[in-house]
């Protein structure tokens, strides 16, 4: 069991764009929180500064910190961070195209002894048969339901305590959205996993998160559990993108105007 | 057609195919993980060479080339760390001006380490008579493979089998590949990209030191200088035949093309002199045409 | 001993004008210059090193000597890498910069870059010679200031040619090897002329890159043609102990010659045992034979510097031949009053018979080269070329 602690943190890409303006959040030991908002809301970023990859994207911690476990973790780089405990599965299903499932489980378990990385492997393959039938095929080759499936599976071959996730339900019908989320609660109850889940299907969201971070234009812009955010109707409307009546154009133009007042 | 005569010149092309074979294993070995073309890689050849000659002062040449392995690798690692790395991210015209300047720079830093003067292998000075690996050269029913090839057939072909497998199946091979595919998906995944690149390039450094040492001297070369860099050149031939990131390619391509040359050395040569020459290049002209990709390039998987 | 008296003289005469007050004074103000574009780097780097290793410590004998009238010597040395391209771009930035009072002689690359040069010079009424020993350049009709300081490549082919003629004879079988480059093909065309004229016959033709990576299917080719001699030309050393070594294992008889650049003490040391009985044309002197006057010369002034006393190559005797020649022909034409370019060109042309410290035959130029080279046989058993032959005139067929 691990947690998360990010406070006041702010980030620049090259130097000169200000993605995150002093965002704060938190994950408990064994809790799953979700942040949900728009696009371009400075969620990805959020996930590269915990996973220590922002240099990889040309980015760097202005100020704030991030501790994982009361370590101080935003200085540190990818490699320690993952040393920490915590994996992050990045957006866009970031599997090893050219590998096969095999190879990708290989890749991800390559700290583990033999024995473990089998007993694993094992396990992985009894939760999603699929990715059985279709190991020996290159990751490019799966439908993007199997690409998650395996990116958990990945993830999980890694041992974390703390579990990233960024978009997975990104490009899936809603029954595999479904699917998806109920594996990855699944997952996270039985290995007793920290979850932070990243999303903008918001509904997706709500059914397997404690507590929910909100975020707009590189800032938190709401903070509460699960039920306080969908009883909320702005959260709802404005935000996460008109699931209530009214529809989603009219939203979209409350919205501008209130960026701009 | 003599038949012998057939067979012996497949197989002395296969020995030298096997070198070039090697050679260009590593070199697409490296741009595989880190996407560099490394225009240095004659140089690679020339440092290797050097190394072996100075091992080769102190120890029966076999065995000098397995201590320059080492000392090639640590170099390799070296160039990773000290020049490739702090430009990675840069633009790709950027990467290779640079390798330009490090095959520069390399064939100066040879000039000034082991001098000018023209050298054997195994032999300090003009008094000295060169080292020779054991004679393996043998003569069957017409059929004549000289000790050189002999050692090229038994120790670089299968170092270049060895990468090709390694690389399929091993722990270090599947890291290779993934890093190469995403260095930050493979960070993600705690696989610690920077060192698996930079054993890359130190086995590329390996393979190379393996190539120059052979053509420098192992029976009778012609030492250790700055020929090797000609000889270095037929690498991208090779690569771009095999298909550029494809190691098993550029180990068939190595192969083949030694072939086609002594073939063409032997029918061709009297009658379009310097055809052999020109060769390789002809073959590039043609598979960048027909076949960009290559023998066994990557072919893209494109899925929306 | 007629020569050494003939030293003495020189060098009086140069001392005493050394003292001259008008001289140590016009001394002061100009140097005189020779402008040296040598292969530094690149695959010739191993001879421009030991050409230029040469032209310094000539240049500090000439100096140690009070100058050339009392000038001071100085040498512009710049590398070309064995470029042409980048020859050129040399050449013309020294011609740019040095006045032509001073600079009266430039020191060339490579056959490609002299012949690309040729026009230039000869429009400057510029003193050259280079490392190149190609016919073409020996041609005092169209390149009246280009100076051969040796054999061309088609005299050294007609001494083994005459060797030929006294080894084997009429239907002496040759097999010719040699590079695809101006420098390889030099010979070639002459080679096949003579041959037929002597009743030898061509029994095959190979022509290979600078380097090779395996000599095994020429030796193949020699093991089918059976030839009585092989001649491998426009080579660095880097083909012929493949080849040699080859062949040997192979059982192939044949006896290899070479020209000048194959004429080093590095043949043997490559291709070992097999490199034994290589014949090869080389016209100066081996570092080895202290009989020669001019090797003394070097041992002297190498000792008086504390510099390394071992092995010079021939690339080295080649250059401080060069230099010595032309410091005397400075020295004439000063003697003469006339130490400028066509100074230089006059006094080159009547050096006669001037020796160079037993290094040439003479300075007597048979359009603009000078013909005479000896043979020699590797002995692998004392790492050395022993001669086989005194003076050899190469264009008397």
């Amino acid at each position: 069991m691990a947690e998360i602690n990010v406070e006041n943190l702010k980030v620049v890409y090259r130097g000169v764009i200000l993605a995150l303006q002093g965002v704060s959040m938190r994950a408990g030991a064994g809790e799953a929180v979700a942040l949900l908002g728009p696009n371009g809301a400075g969620k990805s970023t959020l996930v590269r500064a915990i996973s220590g990859l922002l240099p990889q994207y040309d980015g760097r911690v202005l100020d704030g910190k991030i501790a994982i476990n009361d370590q101080e973790a935003h200085h540190l780089p990818a490699l320690k961070v993952a040393e920490l405990g915590l994996t992050a599965i990045l957006e866009g299903r970031p599997i090893f195209r050219y590998l096969t499932v095999i190879e990708n489980l290989r890749a991800a378990g390559h700290k583990l002894a033999p024995q473990r990385q089998k007993e694993l492997t094992d396990e992985i393959f009894t939760r999603f048969p699929r990715l059985y039938e279709r190991r020996f095929e290159q990751g490019g080759y799966l439908s993007g339901g199997e690409q998650q499936m395996l990116l958990l599976g990945m993830a999980l071959l890694t041992e974390p305590k703390i579990l990233v996730v960024d978009e997975p339900s990104l490009g899936l019908s809603p029954k595999l959205t479904e699917e998806v989320m109920r594996v990855l609660d699944e997952l996270r109850r039985d290995k007793g996993l920290t979850l932070v889940l990243v999303e903008q299907n918001a509904r997706a969201a709500f059914s397997i998160v404690e507590r929910v971070y909100v975020m707009e234009q590189g800032r938190v812009v709401f903070e509460g559990t699960a039920q306080e955010a969908q009883a909320d109707a702005d959260v709802m409307e404005f935000y996460l993108g008109g699931a209530v009546a009214g529809g989603f154009a009219e939203a979209k133009r409350y919205r501008r105007r209130k960026r701009w007042v | 057609m003599d038949l012998a005569l057939v067979i012996q010149t497949a197989l002395n092309g296969l020995a030298n195919g096997a070198l070039y074979a090697v050679i260009a294993a590593g070199f697409v070995l490296v741009y595989r993980a880190t996407s560099v073309v490394n225009f240095a890689i004659a140089e690679f050849m020339l440092i290797g060479a050097y190394l072996t000659y100075t091992m080769s002062l102190f120890f029966p040449l076999l065995l000098a080339i397995l201590l320059a392995l080492p000392l090639a690798f640590i170099f390799g690692v070296l160039v990773e760390r000290g020049f490739v790395r702090p430009l990675l991210g840069r633009n790709v015209v950027a990467v290779i001006m640079a390798t330009i300047g490090l095959a520069a720079t390399l064939d100066g830093a040879t000039l000034i380490l082991w001098g000018p003067d023209q050298k054997a292998m195994g032999a300090a000075d003009v008094s000295q008579l060169p080292k020779e690996m054991p004679n393996l050269a043998f003569s069957l029913g017409g059929v004549f493979l000289s000790s050189k090839a002999v050692w090229s057939l038994i120790l670089a072909l299968p170092l270049a089998i060895l990468l090709v497998v390694a690389l399929k199946y091993s722990r270090y091979g599947v890291l290779l590949r993934a890093v190469s595919e995403s260095e930050t998906a493979a960070l993600a995944m705690g696989i610690n990209a920077p060192r698996v690149v930079a054993v890359a390039w130190g086995i590329s450094a390996i393979m190379a030191t393996i190539g120059g040492a052979f053509l420098a001297g192992a029976a009778g070369g012609g030492g250790p200088g700055h020929h090797l860099i000609l000889l270095g050149l037929i690498v991208f031939p090779v690569a771009i035949l095999g298909g550029f990131d494809s190691v098993p390619g550029a180990v068939v391509a190595g192969l083949l093309i030694g072939l086609i040359e002594a073939f063409s050395q032997l029918y061709l040569e009297s009658l379009l002199p310097g055809i052999t020459q020109a060769i390789p290049f002809l073959i590039v002209l043609l598979v960048l045409l027909f076949r960009p990709y290559g023998l066994f390039g990557q072919h893209r998987i494109e899925r929306v | 001993m007629k020569m050494n008296r003939r030293q003495v003289l020189k060098a009086g005469l140069a001392a005493s004008t050394v003292y001259s007050p008008w001289m140590i004074a016009r001394a002061q103000a100009r140097p005189v210059k020779l402008a040296a574009i040598l292969p530094l780097t690149g695959a010739f780097a191993f001879a421009g090193n030991a050409a230029l290793d040469a032209f310094r410590d000539a240049a500090d004998r000439i100096n140690d000597a009070g100058g050339i009238g009392g000038r001071r010597f100085e040498l512009v040395v710049e590398d070309d890498g064995y470029d042409v391209a980048r020859g050129t771009a040399v050449f013309n930035r020294i011609v740019q910069r040095e006045s032509p009072e001073e600079l009266v002689f430039v020191y060339g690359d490579s056959t490609g870059l002299s012949k690309a040069l040729a026009p230039e010079i000869t429009r400057l009424r510029l003193p050259y010679t280079a490392t190149s020993f190609s016919n073409e350049l020996a041609d005092p009709k169209t390149y009246p200031t280009i100076f051969v300081f040796g054999p061309t490549y088609n005299d050294m082919a007609g001494a083994l040619l005459q060797q030929i003629r006294r080894q084997r004879g009429r239907g002496a079988k040759i097999f010719l090897c040699y590079s695809n480059s101006e420098f390889g093909r030099d010979p070639i065309p002459f080679i096949k002329e003579q041959s037929a004229r002597l009743g030898f016959q061509i029994v095959g033709e190979e022509v290979t890159p600078l380097a090779i990576a395996d000599a095994t299917p020429i030796v193949t080719k020699l093991r089918q043609a059976q030839p009585d001699f092989v001649i491998l030309h426009g080579y660095v050393l880097t083909v012929e102990p493949l080849v040699v070594r080859a062949a040997r294992e192979q059982g192939v008889r044949a006896t290899f010659m070479g020209t000048y650049y194959s004429a080093e003490l590095a043949l043997m040391q490559r291709a070992g045992a097999a490199a034994d009985g290589f014949i090869v044309a080389y016209h100066n002197a081996y570092y080895y034979d202290t009989t020669v006057p001019a090797v003394e010369q070097i041992r002297a002034l190498r000792r008086s510097k504390g510099r390394d006393l071992s092995y010079r190559t021939t690339y080295y005797m080649g250059s401080w031949m060069a230099m010595d020649v032309i410091a005397e022909a400075m020295r004439r034409a000063n003697a003469a009053g006339k130490l400028n370019r066509p100074g230089m060109i006059e006094a080159l042309e009547g050096l006669g018979d001037y020796n160079a410290g037993g290094q040439v035959r003479n300075m007597r130029w048979v359009n603009r080269r000078l013909p005479f080279t000896k043979l020699w046989r590797a002995n692998v058993r004392d790492g050395r070329f022993d001669a086989i032959t005194d003076w050899v005139d190469g264009s008397k067929l």
